[in-house]
Formats: structure tokens, C-alpha cells, sequence
């Protein structure tokens, strides 16, 4: 009897190990992408996350779309666009022929359903509501005429939006922006779809060039390619499989036996390790990340002490940090404000390593030898990746005389508790969606937006100007001004900026992402190189 | 017995309220604001009044009694509430992932008994003999061993040719794939199974001088009908009170054997539900948890009954 369990359980075993995987299934390739944490949901109304975003891109298109590595603008449905003279007015001309998905999941999309203007009207209108929860994209259209009044509920359509036929848009903008299109975020989904999207949060459609398949939650996503795509030979695999892998560790073993097609994150202190071992699949970009360590500045020690904030700049070493001790995880920030490839000039007045300067100035503060600063606390989270630079800022400071003690909190508690009078000073950190450098400048330092609370009315007038300034020179000029200014105020300790580094198989081609991170790649473009493979 | 089982079923309702109220306050008292952590980078760009809008639509702006009793109501009515971030009804997050956790606490409870009672056994059969000795020595650093490094080890042994053989996949969930299932069960039941072999042979010791085994002895019976029907039985109270009270720690325990094997159950629910303070699927997934638990107390409860003929709950 025992013998006999025995051998159906060793069969059961055998016959579970000749399983072959979905992803290998009928010669098909299914590329295999980690993903982190588990997208929350595929309402692309209410989507804020990194996680939501990886998916969604694939799933949904815009009127037009951004390069991911030149974050040049590039036709998706809408084939091209006319703008007035005075940028007001814009004209879409939509692509013909672009069918929505037929997943089998939609019961009323039966066969060839065809992406109209009056869909995108549709979901235009979805995103303008007085509910916030309904949607949290309002940069989308407020600069459109009519927004207030739709929000508001005083109208019944925003006049500022029309449909004249099913292939054009004409939009009509309150006053000139020159984000209006990158930040046109609206997708292209069926009418029926947006007006029950919390039905469709978990099982999408939309008109991108893979389509939903199937979702385990908290285990994959699988895509499939969209066979109706307009853009031809696009996409070039079957499909994609966003595997939900929430530990990095383990992401490196799935990788390492070939369970994963790419890795984006690296195991703490494993990172040199890891691009030695698999020095040919590694690849780096420079990313659009700020790690910076921030000076409360309208209240308390810091704001009233400008030299002690620029000796503190000067004192840390963060090339012993980024370099050395984090085996290169970022660049150190020598620079300026902004990550490099944002940076229109990178000239820009720098806190460089220099100790002595740094005695120097806290001399010329009235603090010589740190004596009479009160001792300091630094605020972090617990889930920050930049442990190694606060001892190193711990002993620089030190030298200095200056002592610094380290308070950690989880990141909920820590981000409520960055606005209380308080914490004097904290580890922050900024990523920007976009090229452009209001992306950054806009958040942290018009009109204190920053944690810093850090307000210079020079500064706002200058980044509102910017915003207004179409000549791309003019402009660099202007964000220039702005940054020397900053810069001479100094409310950080600029620390490091990121870095996108990421392994992927040899046979994995044209996977092109941004400064944004890995998530910003076009995966219809990628490719794989079946000589390759094994 | 019918009698006795009606009155444990009623004695849940007051223990399960006692500790909702308990688990409200808790989160109640969790530090920061939920809204925060809920609209995550999207409460930094969003204008103030805003965010205030949709405190107000969620219902975080009322107070703690107020909050309370619409929780309490809701939990009335049988439903656990929606969750804040997943767009999901918190029944059917625990509904999906259930299962998953089931699966992965069946596989840790088959280990442990599969290899801790038949060493408890030995161990026993073998006091003082070298093989008990090594037992014992395994199944303390078994007792003692974390979870997440004995994953490490089995992962990086038995799953990369680089290190080891790589016999099971990584990680990672398929419906209705054993190998998927083997190595996290092995991890998950590796603790019970040194428990319960420690149990199993201090119990076995305990009846195996008694009276009946002697006289069973002495009846002639084969030394494994004596092993299995009479010392054994006998031993199982102590086995069955240390497995009931194990099938907890099985649930805590896949909370971490989930994250580093990437399987969707419930501890992956609810560990990124506390970072992202999302009340209502922490609230839902302790409340099952803890529901849970009294269930199978009063099942090992009912257990006792049917191995001793002398224990009646009348």
C-alpha cells in the first residue's frame, strides 16, 4: 500500500516536471519582464504607479506618443496634427482603420470594432469629473476651454473639444502650453468600456500593439500580440509576460536560469557581483532620478543659516559614496540640480568635495569648528536604497564638528511626518516622467512645493516664463537663471543621480528604454534573435 | 457533541467582534495618513483641496467613532469593504488568494508530517542510539533555522546548476503545477516537521512504558501493529495540539515563503496592504486569519474526540 502511494506520488512528480510552460508553448515568444510590485489595477483614469504604467503602455495609446530614450514626440492615433500660429488651436487627424482589441472579454466588441474620435471624446470627458477618485490625471486637458465649466458640472460637453468627423479632433486651448501634448495622457478606448470602466479595471481594452490576456494577480500578466496593429511587422514577438517578482533576489536566480528575459532591479551589495558575472547582458543609461538631502527653509535652524547649508553641500563625499561603497548604483551628483540629461546647462555652480571650504564656511557662519550648532537629525525611510551615503554624510559632518544623529521611518509615516516643523532635515528624491525640466523644476520650487517648503519669488517668475516660452534656446536660457539661483540658495545636499542599468538575455534586441527607467521601452519594438537562443 | 459544537460556533461571534474592535483601533493608531500613501507620488502633484476632496469622498475625514461604526455595519452586512488601492472588494481579493495560501499550508503540513512524525518515531524506537542523536541534532537547527534563509539555501542549491542542481523551477505560481508547489512547501514544512519530530518522539517515550503496550506485548502482537495501534494512537494527542496550533504558524510563515517564492496568496495581500496603510484588506485579511484560526481550534478540538473514546464533550 505505502509502496504503491509512493509511486503515484513519484509519477505525480515526474509528470508535474514534463509540464512544459505557457511561455514556451507551440514555439511562441513570450518575452518575460519582472515587475514590481504587483500592478495595483488597468484603469488607466487612475493610474499613478510605475507598476500600472509598465503594463498600460502596451495595452493603451494616446493621440501621439513620446520616445522613450529622445522623448521626441512621434504619431500613434492620431497620424498628425496642425497647431495655430498662436498654439491655441490643435487639430488632430486620426489614423483610419485602428480597431480595438477583441479579447472575448468584452461582449458588445464583436469582431471589428474601430477607434473613433467620439471614443476619444469619450474618455476625454471621463477624465474631467468632480470626482477626483474617477480620475487622477487632470494635467491631462485643464489647459482646454471649457475644463473649469465641465468640471464644475455647468456644462454638458467641454466646448473647447469638438468632433467635426470620426477621424478628426479639434481642440481648443485657454492659453498657449507648451506641454499641452506631452502631457495629453487621454487613451483611445471604447466609449462603452470608459462609461463601465470598473468593470473593465482588470480585464482591458484599448488599441495598443499587445493585447490582455490573462491575469494572476500577485503572479503575471501575459499579453498577447495584437494581430490587428496598424504598424506593420509591430509588434515582433508573440507576446509578454509580466512576471510579479517582489523580491530582487530572487529575481537574479530567475534570471540566472533563464525564467526571466530581463532584470531591472539588483540585490542590495550584490550589484558589482552581478554586472561581473553577467558583464555582456548589462546595459546603462543615465536616468532622470535626483537623491538629494533636504533643508527645512522657511522655518528653524537651517533657514536661517544659508552658509551652514553650503558648507554641509561642500563637506560630503559623494563619490566615495556612489563610486566606491555603492559599487556605482548611481552617478554622484557633481553637476547641479538636475540629472544630467535634463540639464540644459551643465556649467551650473557646484558644491564640489572640498573640506576645507566646507571648515571655511561654517567659519564665516559664526559656527567655527561646528561649535553652537545644535546637534541635527536626519529624517530617511526605511526602504531607502541610499544607506551607505548617510554614514558617510554621518563622518563628513562629523569632521566638521557637526553632530548628526539618523531618524528612520517607513515611508507612509515618514512622508506624513516630512511636513511637520519638526524635521529640520531628510533624504528625498525626485523622478521625472519627462525631458523636460519643469518636470522636476515645477514640483520642487515654484511656489514651495518641496518638502523644503523652499519659495523664491525670482525663481517662480522665472519657471512661469519658461512655461510660456516656445523657443527651445530662450527657454534653456530662462531654466538657467533659475537654477543659478537655486544653486545659490542651496536647500540641498544634491547626492546622487540615477542611473537605468539593467541585464537582458543575448538574444533580446531594440529594447530601447529612457531616462524614466526600464519600464519606458517600447516593447512592440523589441525583438529576439532566435540564433541566439538555445 | 451537536450541542457543544453550536456553542464554540456562537462563542466566535463575540471573539471575532472583540477582535475586529482590537485590529480597528490598531489601525486606527498607525501613524500617517492613509490618503498619503494611497495617492503615493500623485499626493505631492495633486492641489490641496483635492486631496481633501477625496478624503471626504473615502470617509477619513470622520471620526474614530463614526469611522467605527461604519466598519461595524458594513461587517454586519457581510461585507469587508473595498480596498483603497486595488480597486478590488476585499472579499474577493481573499476569495482568489485563499486557495493559493491553502495550497501552499497543505504542502507545508504534508511535509511536516511526512517527515517529522516517521522521525519522531525512529528517534523514539532508537533513544539514545546514534540515530536518534542525529535526529535530534537536525531537527533542532530544524526548529531553529529561518525561513527566509532556509529559502535562500534551497533556492540557490536546488534550483541553480551554478551552485547546485537545478531540479525546480525558481519561483513563480502555475495553476495546477506540482513542481511549482515543491520546494515552498518544503521550505514552509521544514519547521513543522522538526517540531512535530520532537513532539512525536517525547510522546512516543512517554506511552511506550505503559501497561497496554506491555500487555500487547505480551499478547503476542507484531512490534508494528504495536507501534502503529497502540503506542502511536495513544500518541497523538500532544501531535494533533502541536499541529493544530502549527496550522497558525503555517499562515504567518507563507507570508515570507510567499514573497521570496512569488506565490499570490494572502500574505502577499496583506504585507504591501500595511506599507500602503490600505485599512479595509488588512482589516478583511486578519479578521479571516483570525477566523481561521478559532476554526481549526475547535476542529483539533473535535479531533481529540475521535482518536480517545474517553474524551466526550457533553
Amino acid at each position: 500500500m505505502v509502496k504503491t502511494s509512493f509511486k503515484v506520488f513519484f509519477l505525480l512528480v515526474v509528470a508535474s516536471l514534463l509540464v512544459i510552460p505557457a511561455a514556451a508553448q507551440d514555439n511562441a515568444v513570450i518575452l518575460r519582464y519582472p515587475i514590481n510590485p504587483d500592478p495595483e489595477h488597468l484603469n488607466p483614469f487612475t493610474s499613478t504607479t510605475i507598476a500600472i504604467g509598465t503594463v498600460e503602455r502596451n495595452l493603451y495609446e494616446g493621440l501621439i506618443s513620446l520616445d522613450a530614450p529622445s522623448g521626441a514626440m512621434k504619431p500613434q492615433l492620431a497620424e498628425s496634427w496642425d497647431i495655430s500660429d498662436d498654439g491655441l488651436n490643435y487639430v488632430f487627424h486620426l489614423r483610419q482603420g485602428v480597431l480595438f482589441h477583441d479579447t472575448g472579454t468584452v461582449e458588445f466588441i464583436d469582431g471589428d470594432r474601430e477607434f473613433k474620435s467620439d471614443d476619444w471624446v469619450c474618455a476625454a470627458e471621463h477624465s474631467v469629473t468632480e470626482d477626483d477618485t474617477v480620475s487622477a490625471h487632470p494635467e491631462w486637458l485643464e489647459s482646454v476651454v471649457g475644463y473649469e465649466e465641465f468640471k464644475a458640472g455647468d456644462a454638458d460637453t467641454i466646448s473647447g473639444l469638438t468632433a467635426p468627423d470620426d477621424y478628426t479632433l479639434d481642440i481648443t486651448l485657454s492659453e498657449p502650453n507648451r506641454l499641452f501634448l506631452i502631457t495629453l495622457g487621454v487613451p483611445g478606448i471604447p466609449c462603452e468600456v470608459t462609461q463601465n470602466i470598473d468593470d473593465y479595471v482588470n480585464s482591458p481594452v484599448g488599441t495598443g500593439p499587445f493585447q490582455f490576456v490573462e491575469w494572476q494577480r500577485d503572479s503575471f500578466i501575459q499579453l498577447a500580440a495584437n494581430p490587428d496593429y496598424y504598424e506593420e511587422g509591430k509588434p515582433g514577438v508573440d507576446g509578454i509576460r509580466f512576471i510579479n517578482v517582489p523580491d530582487d533576489n530572487t529575481a537574479l536566480l530567475q534570471y540566472r536560469e533563464g525564467e526571466l528575459d530581463f532584470l531591472t532591479g539588483f540585490p542590495t551589495g550584490q550589484r558589482g557581483a552581478v554586472i561581473d558575472e553577467f558583464s555582456s547582458e548589462y546595459q546603462e543609461i543615465p536616468g532622470f532620478n535626483v537623491r538629494y538631502f533636504g533643508f527645512k527653509m522657511d522655518q528653524g535652524f537651517f533657514a536661517e543659516n544659508p552658509l551652514v547649508r553650503q558648507a554641509f553641500a561642500h563637506a560630503f563625499n559623494r563619490d566615495l559614496v556612489w563610486n566606491d561603497l555603492m559599487e556605482g548604483a548611481r552617478f554622484p551628483a557633481d553637476e547641479g540640480y538636475m540629472p544630467p540629461p535634463m540639464d540644459t546647462d551643465p556649467e551650473t555652480p557646484l558644491y564640489d568635495y572640498d573640506p576645507a571650504k566646507a571648515a571655511d564656511l561654517l567659519t564665516q557662519a559664526g559656527f567655527p569648528g561646528g561649535e553652537g550648532i545644535p546637534e541635527i537629525t536626519l529624517l530617511i525611510f526605511s526602504s531607502a536604497r541610499d544607506e551607505l551615503s548617510l554614514p558617510v554624510l554621518q563622518q563628513d559632518l562629523k569632521d566638521l564638528g557637526v553632530t548628526m544623529n539618523i531618524e528612520v521611518e517607513d515611508s507612509t509615516t515618514y512622508w506624513d511626518h516630512l511636513g511637520e516643523d519638526d524635521v529640520l532635515f531628510f533624504l528625498s528624491g525626485w523622478s521625472s516622467g519627462l525631458t523636460d525640466p519643469s518636470d522636476v523644476l515645477n514640483y520642487l520650487f515654484l511656489d514651495g512645493r518641496d518638502d523644503t517648503a523652499y519659495d523664491n519669488v525670482d525663481v517662480d517668475a522665472l519657471l512661469r516664463q519658461a512655461m510660456t516660452e516656445f523657443d527651445p534656446d530662450a527657454r534653456a536660457v530662462i531654466y538657467q537663471q533659475a537654477l543659478d539661483l537655486i544653486a545659490a540658495d542651496s536647500p540641498w545636499i544634491v547626492s546622487a543621480y540615477s542611473k537605468v542599468g539593467w541585464l537582458q538575455k543575448p538574444y533580446i534586441e531594440n529594447f530601447n528604454p529612457g531616462g524614466g527607467g526600464t519600464y519606458t521601452a517600447r516593447m512592440a519594438d523589441v525583438t529576439v534573435d532566435p540564433s541566439m537562443m538555445q | 457533541m451537536s450541542v457543544y459544537i453550536l456553542r464554540r460556533l456562537l462563542q466566535v461571534i463575540p471573539t471575532l467582534l472583540g477582535i475586529l474592535t482590537v485590529l480597528f483601533i490598531l489601525a486606527y493608531m498607525m501613524p500617517s495618513d492613509p490618503l498619503r500613501a494611497v495617492l503615493g507620488e500623485q499626493y505631492r502633484r495633486l492641489p490641496p483641496e483635492v486631496v481633501e476632496g477625496i478624503r471626504e469622498e473615502m470617509g477619513l475625514n470622520k471620526s474614530f467613532i463614526e469611522r467605527y461604526g461604519d466598519y461595524m455595519g458594513q461587517i454586519l452586512r457581510g461585507d469587508l469593504g473595498r480596498s483603497y488601492i486595488l480597486e478590488e472588494n476585499v472579499s474577493d481579493i481573499i476569495a482568489y488568494r485563499f486557495p493559493r495560501t491553502l495550497e501552499l499550508m497543505a504542502g507545508g503540513l504534508i511535509v511536516g508530517l511526512l517527515i517529522g512524525i516517521p522521525a519522531g518515531v525512529i528517534a523514539a524506537q532508537k533513544q539514545y542510539q546514534w540515530a536518534d542523536h542525529v535526529l535530534m541534532v537536525i531537527s533542532l537547527i530544524g526548529v531553529s533555522v529561518p525561513i527566509f534563509w532556509l529559502a535562500l539555501l534551497a533556492q540557490l542549491f536546488l534550483t541553480q546548476s551554478k551552485y547546485g542542481i537545478a531540479l525546480f523551477p525558481v519561483a513563480g505560481y502555475e495553476d495546477g503545477s506540482v513542481i511549482h508547489m515543491i520546494l515552498p512547501s518544503l521550505v514552509l514544512g521544514t519547521n513543522l516537521s522538526a517540531t512535530l519530530a520532537r513532539v512525536t518522539r517525547s510522546a512516543m517515550l512517554e506511552v511506550k512504558g505503559q501497561d497496554y503496550i506491555v500487555t500487547a506485548r505480551a499478547k503476542g502482537l507484531a512490534e508494528r501493529v504495536i507501534l502503529v495501534r497502540h503506542q502511536l494512537r495513544n500518541a497523538l494527542i500532544p501531535i494533533i495540539t502541536v499541529i493544530g496550533l502549527d496550522i497558525g504558524y503555517l499562515l504567518g510563515g507563507s507570508v515570507v515563503t510567499e514573497t521570496i517564492f512569488n506565490w499570490p496568496g494572502l500574505g502577499r495581500a496583506v504585507v504591501p496592504a500595511i506599507e500602503r496603510r490600505d485599512t479595509p484588506v488588512i482589516l478583511g485579511i486578519l479578521i479571516f486569519g483570525a477566523f481561521l484560526f478559532i476554526i481549526i481550534n475547535l476542529l483539533t478540538d473535535l479531533i481529540y474526540a475521535l482518536i480517545n473514546p474517553l474524551i466526550r464533550y457533553n
